[in-house]
């Protein structure tokens, strides 16, 4: 199945996933999926390789691409799904892989994904791939949406034109699919003569020109030309304009032949949808309400699911204590293995788990839908104002269900500036984890009745959004101080694409977001999870003197807790706390029931009298929620900032950024509190 | 009277130089929502110059401003069939005229 390819390329022949370490076989066929952003090639993606997929690095860059295979009469294809990009030549780290992809990609065949419902949008970058391979084939997908639009794509015209297979359909469509596949199959073993040729104006063509008859090939002599005209002594600026003109310009020459519309640019539909999200009154309401429903949506739909989880662990649990004794395991290890680290692993999983599974699905929903860029599109002119940009607000949205996720999010922000202030303020976001310990205490101290209450846990859905309002404030806050001090500069350029709304196939992204999560939550257990358990217990059950080496630590820290409003058991849970929130609350309550094992229960009644009996007043309710907001972030989000960042100077810094702010925010509420006390 | 700040190099992006408008010829960010106007010169520094090439902001190309944000900035412009928010200040760097 050799090919005779084309134009000479480099050879490196592989695709190295550095974090999987996966090397693939050189016995599957390659296939490069390309396209400009907001095509639908994700879909096309997940369509082509169902669940055989994950994601990885891009070799040395934290760029994310997803490697994937399929299987179609008996051949095996691998597909790596480049990062989308407006062209091949710009200078974001996303359009030097996917250059990296295609120029390197020896014998791959790279299937180029478009727009039907608007062809001279993204068969621009088509026009730029031809340059560098013929070995390709181009998918109009979304041809539902451009049958909506009622634009008309000519493909076998346009495979004349441009010399390569040309097919139109849509990834939902099954069918479609198959034919695609077909296509691929056949492609991936025919060599393509006659491939379009993108002409650049006549000064660079003919430098480009000289360069191919010395032998070298046209899209090399073109990057040569491209990054330094005057060694050809050709005048920069207006090279470099025409060159970028050059692709457009034939896109157009080529629409005009082979496509057909019948009404004008944009659908009634998505400009009034624009006009409510974006509208001077509508726009943020829309958002809060939206938030508050995603709120409702996890905090209800998660109750059941962690006690039905729970009580599954435990019965399991169960077995696992008859067998340790059955097999006279000595007690301080049975203990330290039932009560410590299998006890804690799965109080974390039964609280992790569904919210992510509600939380993330339902914004990956609204992310298809299109609705988020609208968002950062609302918020921009706030955050450039504190020295960010819109696209925070999406990583915020992100650690709202894990602070670990918003970091990583953060990618999408592309100066590097502006990148780190998002990263260095994520953690002041709540995460999931944090939503019980806050809606607990504002059950308890507030009146707030959780779900099981009449209004359906509506109410505790609004304080979860008073409160994310004081997070976000404070963040905005924390990202302007920065901007202004350590993180000086100007703020950059931004180009955000709305993309048109399209309906997400609901099913299936539930599905496979549900899967990721689980993944997700599971790895965390394994890492973080266990050895918290073990620490957790070895901490309260060895004793030194009478007390355990928990209270010990407690009566160390309690001074510096009583200045803050708070005492020394709730400092060491914060601090215990470090590989997941989930366990503060229930450290807390095991502290002061001086017992060596998280307790039973979280009902509302239980933690209510422990809490009172142990001194606590509405001030250390209020102070302790305002530390669970700001304090360091967990772990997993710690290593995250490291991987992100590659610096340990910012970890560390992005650890003690938020403390300060609740350090300080707690002293003062104390102070205010006692003053006021004072007063009356 | 166009502000000073458009003739301080920005980190990136930005104008090139000070911003001579021709008779006729007016800057993006005033374009009004809901009108159209074509594309007569880039004034804009790399990389956010190469970024609104390769969208099509070339001369003689048409542009719509759709909508803007509740706050007034961003906009969104309509462009060979994109949709992209940009900050005044950047379209401010864009030329146009009123279409033809």
């Amino acid at each position: 199945m050799k090919n005779d390819s084309k134009l000479p390329r480099g050879e490196k022949n592989e695709f190295i996933d550095e974090t999987a370490n996966v090397q693939l076989a050189r016995t599957e066929e390659k296939i490069i999926l390309a396209g400009v952003p907001n095509v639908g090639k994700s879909t096309v993606f997940n369509a082509l390789t169902g669940m055989r997929q994950h994601t990885g690095n891009w070799t040395g860059k934290t760029v994310e691409c997803a490697f994937g295979s399929f299987s179609f009469k008996e051949r095996r294809f691998s597909v790596v799904d480049i990062p989308g990009t407006y062209s091949l030549y710009a200078h974001s780290s996303e359009e030097a892989v996917a250059r990296d992809a295609i120029v390197n990609g020896g014998d791959s065949l790279v299937l180029i994904v478009c727009d039907a419902s608007c062809p001279e949008r993204s068969l621009t970058l088509a026009l730029q791939i031809l340059e560098v391979t013929s070995h390709a084939v181009i998918f109009f997908n979304l041809s539902d949406e451009a049958k909506r639009c009622r634009v008309f794509v000519d493909p076998k015209k346009m495979s004349e034109i441009l010399g390569v297979p040309v097919i139109l359909g849509t990834a939902k469509n099954k069918k479609d699919v198959a034919s695609l596949q077909k296509l691929i199959c056949k492609a991936a073993d025919e060599k393509n003569e006659g491939v379009f040729i993108t002409e650049y104006p006549e000064k660079t063509e003919s430098v480009i020109k000289m360069l191919e008859e010395k032998g070298m090939p046209r899209y090399e002599a073109a990057e040569k030309v491209y990054t330094a005209p005057e060694r050809f002594g050709l005048e920069k600026k207006e090279t470099e304009d025409g060159m970028a003109s050059a692709f457009i310009h034939a896109c157009d020459e080529i629409c005009k032949k082979t496509v057909t519309r019948e009404k004008g640019n944009r659908s009634r539909r998505d400009t009034i949808l624009d006009k409510v999200f974006t509208g001077k009154y509508t726009a943020y309401p829309i958002m809060s309400l939206l938030l508050i429903f995603i709120f409702w949506l996890t905090v209800k739909g998660a109750n059941y699911p962690s006690s039905l989880l729970w009580n599954l662990f435990s019965a399991v649990g169960g077995h696992f204590d008859l067998f340790l004794s059955s097999i006279d395991c000595p007690a301080f290890i049975h203990s330290f293995l039932v009560d410590g680290v299998y006890r804690v692993t799965s109080w974390i999983v039964s609280v992790m788990l569904p919210p992510m599974a509600i939380f993330f699905p339902l914004f990956t929903l609204l992310e298809d839908f299109g609705y988020l860029p609208r968002v950062a599109f609302n918020l921009d002119r706030s955050f450039k104002y504190c020295g960010g940009c819109g696209k925070q607000a999406l990583c915020m949205c992100m650690g709202l269900g894990c602070n670990a996720v918003g970091v990583t999010g953060c990618r999408i922000i592309d100066s590097p500036r502006e990148r780190l202030i998002a990263i260095l303020t994520n953690t002041m976001i709540p995460c999931n984890g944090r939503f019980p310990l806050i809606l607990t205490l504002a059950a308890v101290f507030f009146g707030v009745r959780g779900v099981s209450a009449g209004n359906g846990g509506l109410l505790s859905a609004a304080s979860l959004f008073l409160v994310l309002v004081l997070s976000v404030a404070v963040t905005l806050c924390a990202s302007k101080l920065l901007a202004f001090t350590v993180l000086k500069g100007e703020p950059s350029s931004f180009a955000l694409e709305l993309p048109p709304f399209r309906m997400p196939k609901i099913g299936e992204t539930l599905v496979r977001s549900v899967f990721d999560r689980t993944v997700f939550v599971l790895g965390r257990a394994v890492t973080a999870a266990i050895p918290a358990g073990a620490v957790i217990w070895l901490l309260s059950n060895i004793y030194v003197g009478d007390l355990s080496l928990l209270s010990h630590a407690a009566a160390f820290l309690d001074p510096a807790g009583q200045l803050m409003g708070l005492d020394g058991i709730i400092l060491c849970a914060f601090i215990l706390g470090l590989p997941a929130n989930e366990t503060v609350l229930p450290i807390i309550l095991m502290g002061y029931l001086s017992g060596g094992v998280l307790p039973e229960s979280d009902s509302v009644l239980f933690v209510s009298e422990v809490l009172t009996a142990n001194g606590w007043t509405l001030t250390t309710a209020v102070c302790t929620i305002v530390f669970s907001l700001f304090h360091w972030p967990c772990a997993t989000t710690l290593l995250t900032v490291k991987k992100e960042t590659g610096s340990l100077k910012w970890t560390v810094f992005s650890a003690l950024y938020p403390t300060f702010f609740g350090i300080i925010l707690c002293i003062i509420i104390n102070l205010l509190s006692k003053a006021f006390a004072f007063v009356f | 009277m166009e502000k000073h700040k458009d003739n301080i190099l920005k980190e990136s992006g930005g104008a090139l130089t000070e911003n001579v408008c021709n008779k006729g010829e007016y800057t993006l960010e005033k374009v009004a929502v809901g009108k159209r106007a074509t594309v007569v010169s880039l004034n804009t520094r790399q990389p956010m110059r190469r970024r609104l090439l390769d969208l099509g902001f070339l001369e003689g190309n048409a542009i719509e401003c759709i909508m803007k944000s509740p706050l007034g900035d961003p906009r969104a412009y309509l462009v060979r069939g994109t949709l992209i928010a940009l900050r005044s200040e950047d379209a401010r760097t864009v030329t146009v005229k009123n279409e033809e």
